[in-house]
């Protein structure tokens, strides 16, 4: 981001997976994930840390972090690599800030 | 092989042959088995102790049993206990070589009563479960994790070592061998059921039935109250029976049982709390195994308890458990676990980095629940025919031909998954 640019405003996008069996959870992220705009990051509700998405998200171009709780079991927040106010609000929001 | 499990060294699965070549064959050698059944007929329930009975049973026990339990652990001690298998390809190689001919080797010399056939074949498995003990406990040595599931792997390995000990005893005992006095058959039958079959069920569904059944997980005690049991249930029924103390034996031996029974009633509660109520047909394969595990046990007690009431109820007990239970747990994992491996396979190959469009096929494309429940219908169909064998010995044909027809068909579908999975990557090539 240039200076004078306006900043870009941080979205949070829902992904719900806990009903789902593996691997529909890491098939339905991977589907949502390319499509996030400046800014926007992703929260999963999981039932389960899912480690296999986390080695997928590196070679993909994304990082993470995750919470146990109180949402879920588990929550993943993801946003892309280079988008610093998507990063920035994923992880206070998973500081639960 | 479990993804989404906390603590998975996912980095460490082994190369998809590795497991996939035992999983792909032993539905085969478990075809063999039912062939073998229909070929002996009435007198594998009316003399099941003989050696075309004992022939059949191996074939499935090695060939199918002790398969796919080998395929699964080599994945399962890297990726659920982030432990290394020393030499790994190599011995899936040697293992899954010398699993797939002994039975057939010891199973014609105990049908035919050849006794070099039968001290060959003997070596030959006896030379392939070494070499996996070895393996596999170095693996479970190495897991720098003290979960609960690595320790029951250990505690399987031990007792397919003791199993593996008195069998060979017991093999060349039958072969014409000069061995030590003592009852090695039946504890042979005994350290395979409960330490091997049991002890390695119990570990991995509790994995397998949280990851896939969408069940809560185990609570900790019942997981390590049951475990316990069963092994000192087993150990103290060896070491009371040999030493003709017949009160103590009964005692050990009804300690396992319970501890058997309580895993199985465990298993059906979590199923019946799971938060997804959609049927699948690994859910039902597995309530067919603890529903046969229940019966195996019910039929056992009458077994022991009447002794003189025939070969039925124990011959009941023993298909019960080995095919009802096992069987059943087995088949139901492998509707899983083979399109996953599949999957995550070509996920790999297909989508390493940004940007990839290839497409992967689903895993219910690989092996469509249609298929899946046409298998189970005709698996369950076998287990009730082969339980009623023990009091209609006649059912003991029909069952061994309709068990052969199940089992080829579990074999053909997992192959047309593997297939479908080679075909994907090519495309996209």
């Amino acid at each position: 981001m240039n200076p004078g640019e306006p900043a870009v405003a941080a979205r949070e996008r829902r992904l719900d997976v806990r009903d789902l069996e593996p691997p529909e959870p890491l098939e339905r992220a991977l589907a949502v994930l390319p499509g996030l705009g400046p800014g926007e990051y992703l929260h999963m509700l999981h039932r389960r840390e899912p480690l296999l998405l986390y080695e997928l998200l590196e070679a993909q171009g994304f990082r993470h972090c995750a919470r146990e709780g109180p949402e879920a079991p588990w929550e993943i927040f993801i946003w892309r690599e280079g988008d610093e106010a998507a990063r920035a609000a994923a992880e206070a929001a998973c500081r639960g800030a | 092989m479990l993804a989404g499990m906390a603590g998975l060294a996912l980095d460490r699965a082994p190369p998809l042959g590795v497991p996939l070549r035992f999983l792909l064959t032993a539905p085969f050698l478990a075809a063999a088995a039912g062939l073998a059944l229909a070929a002996v007929g009435p007198a594998a329930v009316t003399a099941r102790l003989a050696g075309p009975a004992v022939a059949a049973a191996h074939l499935y026990t090695l060939g199918f049993v002790t398969m796919v339990m080998c395929g699964a652990l080599l994945q399962l001690l890297p990726v659920v206990g982030g432990g290394t298998v020393p030499a790994q390809r190599a011995v899936a190689a040697i293992v899954h070589a010398l699993l797939a001919v002994s039975p057939l080797v010891l199973g014609a010399g105990l049908a035919t009563g050849a006794g070099a056939a039968t001290a060959a074949g003997a070596a030959l498995a006896a030379a392939a479960l070494a070499l996996f003990c070895a393996a596999g406990l170095a693996g479970v040595r190495s897991c720098a994790r003290g979960q609960d599931t690595v320790r029951a792997i250990g505690a399987a390995l031990m007792a397919l070592a003791v199993a593996l000990a008195v069998g060979l005893l017991a093999a060349l005992g039958r072969a014409g061998w000069a061995v030590p006095a003592g009852s090695w058959g039946t504890l042979h039958q005994a350290w395979v059921l409960l330490g091997w079959v049991g002890v390695l069920v119990m570990g991995v569904a509790w994995q397998v039935v949280p990851m896939f059944q969408m069940t809560p997980p185990y609570p900790p005690a019942a997981r390590r109250v049951p475990l316990a049991a069963l092994l000192a249930g087993l150990v103290g029924w060896s070491v009371a029976r040999t030493a003709g103390s017949a009160p103590v034996a009964a005692a050990a031996l009804a300690a396992a049982a319970l501890a058997l029974a309580a895993f199985a009633l465990a298993t059906l509660a979590l199923q019946a709390r799971r938060r997804r109520r959609l049927r699948d047909a690994t859910l039902d394969a597995w309530r067919i195994a603890m529903l046969a595990l229940l019966a195996a046990l019910a039929c056992g007690l009458v077994a022991v308890a009447r002794p003189g009431a025939g070969p039925g109820w124990a011959w009941a007990a023993g298909t019960l458990y080995l095919v009802g239970f096992a069987g059943s747990a087995i088949t139901g994992m492998l509707y899983k676990i083979v399109p996953f491996l599949l999957w995550l396979h070509m996920h790999r190959r297909l989508h390493p980095r940004p940007g990839a469009t290839a497409r992967v096929p689903h895993l219910r494309e690989l092996l469509p629940e249609a298929r899946a429940r046409r298998q189970l219908r005709l698996h369950a169909l076998a287990v009730a025919l082969l339980a009623l064998a023990g009091a209609w010995p006649a059912l003991a044909r029909p069952a061994g031909l309709v068990a052969a027809v199940a089992w080829t068909l579990l074999g053909v579908e997992l192959a047309r998954a593997a297939l479908a999975a080679r075909r994907a990557l090519a495309a996209a090539a």
